[in-house]
């Protein structure tokens, strides 16, 4: 017989939604405009996912990661992707040392994967040997190195920013890793009131701070809160049928997916989409996910896992548009 | 206590079904209603005439089409799953009643909230808001056909040339057929054991009155050189088929044995035969009595007066058609049916 009462659930639930409202409201006193980005990245990290942020350089990428771990109290690492960087500077190696007693040992010295909030510069220049180091990290939240298991602490997840202009000198994600991405999120050029209020507030005297709360336990109770979220047979098919509508041999794939699409989303996609209603519901005061927020977290969750056709690669077809397709077609 | 909640919603959900089910059968039952109508109308127009009845056949029509509703909707009720989902979609309940239906049986606290919020906002919903009673769409197209249409038909039926065969029988039947009330005495023959004889009159009504057992058994002793029936293989007591005889009801077949078979029908037979050939009717006079167990209008062992009587009636009431079968109006297929008539009926005198 489980000891929680629906009293605990909804007090955790109560201090969750307190502490994304905070960190909303933290990030939005330094990242300004941008809502529905900001509330994807909070909502891919109360899952504990890990998230592909792409956009041009000078847009707050950086900004928004860092403002995320300061405001909830997590430690952050910042890794920046050169083509040198190499995978024992991702995890960590091992380090001969000398103790007290005069011997010598080798020990494990971390490497800032180790962090609850890891940013990935540039990711996409890193060497794909590098990018592989991520990939263990990522989906088993633990290192191997020299056939030692390190396990990463929760909460973890890895924000990754690549620049879609520079393609010269990169290396782009394979497949195998861009499915391990939780969200691809895309940081759109600020409007006009956003750029003059990012200016009244960078090219002051006054700078913004961040005010620190909760921390790795409010975070860790909310994802498991997250999963224990019901959700209906008829919601998880929908799910399922949005997953297998982006596969181009499907029978209910829409058109643009036929014309365009190499190869569908993937397992994973489901599982985010599913985690991510989750945490909208939650956030809405319900214990179950529904349709509606299925249909508001599918586009984040998979037009990334969507691999184009030669001919939508030439057509400079658009991922977004065409899971927007598959949701409508769904719907 | 999860129970009460899952009870409390498994009780809420069925009144919304009830509910489901009342939309569908009033749904179903319109489309029904125009079915039958239109078959009802159909009919009409096949048989080139209207109901004798209006009323009586609107209301049986309308009945019928409440039933065929009803079973429509039965059948096709939502289960308890499926009006959750409806009332899901219509209420914009964001999928709570299902997800609660699903989590019924979880004593979870995640499945208790979840059961609280769907039965909070179900209470918010009436059924009857959920499943209002609509009519179909096509609701003023039907009603309009629905007049429409037998309008429509009955100008149809008035502009179509009568039926020969109606046309024929009234102008005739009423001149064949002796006044009600008129009483035929039945022969002793048609009396059963059992001491009752019947008695018909010309409108083909049947009365019965008792008679002395004495008069019966000696009404019924058979007469010696004479076969019990002249045409009919029927063994006794057993049935005989009256497939001769369609135009009418022939008779009572008793089957009781020997001697026991009452036909009535003879007469009006005879009648409309005759009348359908444009001549008199003079065979009302014929009645089945015979120990071949059936008594249809054939030609059963004819020992009584009856038989005698029908013998001079026959050739009559034949004649007569027979002078008549020729008149173009009657159809070909008519007449070969006249012809068949008398020639079932033919008594055993007259028999080549």
């Amino acid at each position: 017989m489980s000891t929680v009462t629906p009293g605990i659930i909804e007090a955790r639930a109560a201090a969750f939604r307190e502490c994304f409202s905070h960190l909303r409201a933290e990030i939005g006193r330094v990242f300004v405009g941008q809502p529905a980005l900001v509330e994807q990245l909070l909502v891919c990290f109360f899952c504990q996912g890990h998230a592909l942020v792409e956009g041009a350089p000078g847009l707050g990428k950086t900004l928004l990661i860092r403002t995320l771990s300061e405001a909830v109290n997590l430690t952050f690492a910042r890794i920046q992707c050169t083509p040198d960087l190499m995978p024992a500077d991702v995890v960590g190696t091992n380090i001969l040392t000398e103790r007290a007693d005069g011997r010598r040992e080798f020990v494990f010295e971390r490497g800032p994967i180790f962090a609850n909030v890891v940013l990935a510069d540039e990711i996409n220049r890193a060497t794909p040997r590098t990018q592989s180091a991520f990939l263990e990290a990522m989906q088993e939240r633990r290192v191997t190195v020299f056939g030692l298991d390190h396990h990463i602490e929760e909460p973890f997840s890895v924000f990754a920013t690549q620049n879609p202009i520079e393609m010269e000198g990169t290396y782009p994600l394979p497949e195998a890793q861009l499915d391990r991405f939780f969200f691809k999120l895309i940081v759109q050029t600020p409007d006009f009131p956003d750029l003059a209020e990012i200016m009244a507030r960078t090219t002051g005297s006054v700078r913004p701070t961040v005010t620190p709360r909760f921390g790795p336990d409010v975070v860790r109770e909310a994802a498991a809160l997250i999963r224990d979220v019901a959700i209906a047979d008829e919601v998880t098919t929908l799910v399922l049928r949005l997953v297998r509508a982006t596969h181009p041999d499907a029978p209910d794939a829409p058109a643009s997916v036929r014309q365009f699409v190499r190869y569908g989303a993937s397992p994973r996609g489901a599982q985010a989409v599913i985690l991510a209603a989750k945490t909208l519901a939650l956030l809405d005061g319900r214990y179950h996910a529904s349709a509606t927020d299925v249909r508001r977290v599918a586009v984040p969750a998979l037009s990334h896992r969507l691999i184009l056709n030669f001919q939508g690669e030439m057509e400079r077809a658009s991922p977004l548009a065409i899971v927007g397709d598959v949701v409508g077609a769904a719907s | 206590m999860p129970q009460s909640d899952a009870a409390l919603l498994l009780s809420r959900l069925t009144r919304f079904r009830r509910r489901a089910t009342l939309a569908l059968w009033m749904h179903d039952t319109v489309p029904a209603t125009a079915g039958l109508v239109l078959v009802a109308e159909a009919m009409a127009v096949w048989q080139r005439s209207l109901p004798d009845r209006p009323i009586e056949t609107a209301a049986a029509l309308l009945a019928a089409a409440c039933a065929i509703g009803l079973t429509s909707a039965l059948v096709r009720r939502p289960t308890l799953r499926l009006t959750a989902r409806a009332v899901d979609e219509r209420a914009h309940l964001r999928d709570r009643v299902v997800t609660a239906f699903q989590c019924r049986a979880g004593s979870d606290a995640i499945s208790r909230l979840v059961l609280r919020d769907a039965i909070a906002h179900l209470d918010s919903v009436s059924p009857a808001a959920a499943f209002p009673l609509r009519l179909p769409r096509a609701v003023p197209t039907i009603g309009a056909l629905a007049v429409g249409v037998p309008l429509a038909v009955a100008a149809v039926i008035s502009l179509l040339p009568p039926s020969p065969v109606r046309s024929a029988l009234p102008s005739t039947l009423a001149d064949a057929m002796p006044p009600p009330g008129a009483r035929i005495e039945r022969d002793a023959a048609m009396s059963d054991r059992s001491g009752r004889r019947s008695t018909a009159t010309a409108d083909a009504r049947v009365t019965t009155e008792t008679i002395p057992p004495s008069e019966v058994e000696r009404a019924t002793q058979p007469q010696a050189g004479r076969p019990p029936s002249s045409t009919s293989a029927a063994t006794p007591g057993s049935p005989q088929p009256d497939a001769d005889t369609p135009a009418g009801g022939p008779g009572t077949r008793g089957g009781r044995g020997p001697g026991q078979s009452v036909g009535t029908a003879a007469p009006a037979d005879a009648g409309i035969a005759a009348a359908a050939a444009g001549g008199p009717a003079e065979g009302r006079g014929g009645v089945g009595a015979g120990r071949g167990g059936a008594a249809p209008a054939d030609s059963t062992a004819g020992t009584s007066t009856g038989d005698r009587s029908r013998d001079g009636g026959y050739a009559a009431a034949w004649a007569a058609a027979e002078a008549a079968l020729p008149q173009e109006r009657i159809p070909p297929r008519l007449r070969e049916y006249v012809r068949r008539y008398f020639s079932a009926i033919r008594p055993a005198a007259e028999q080549p």
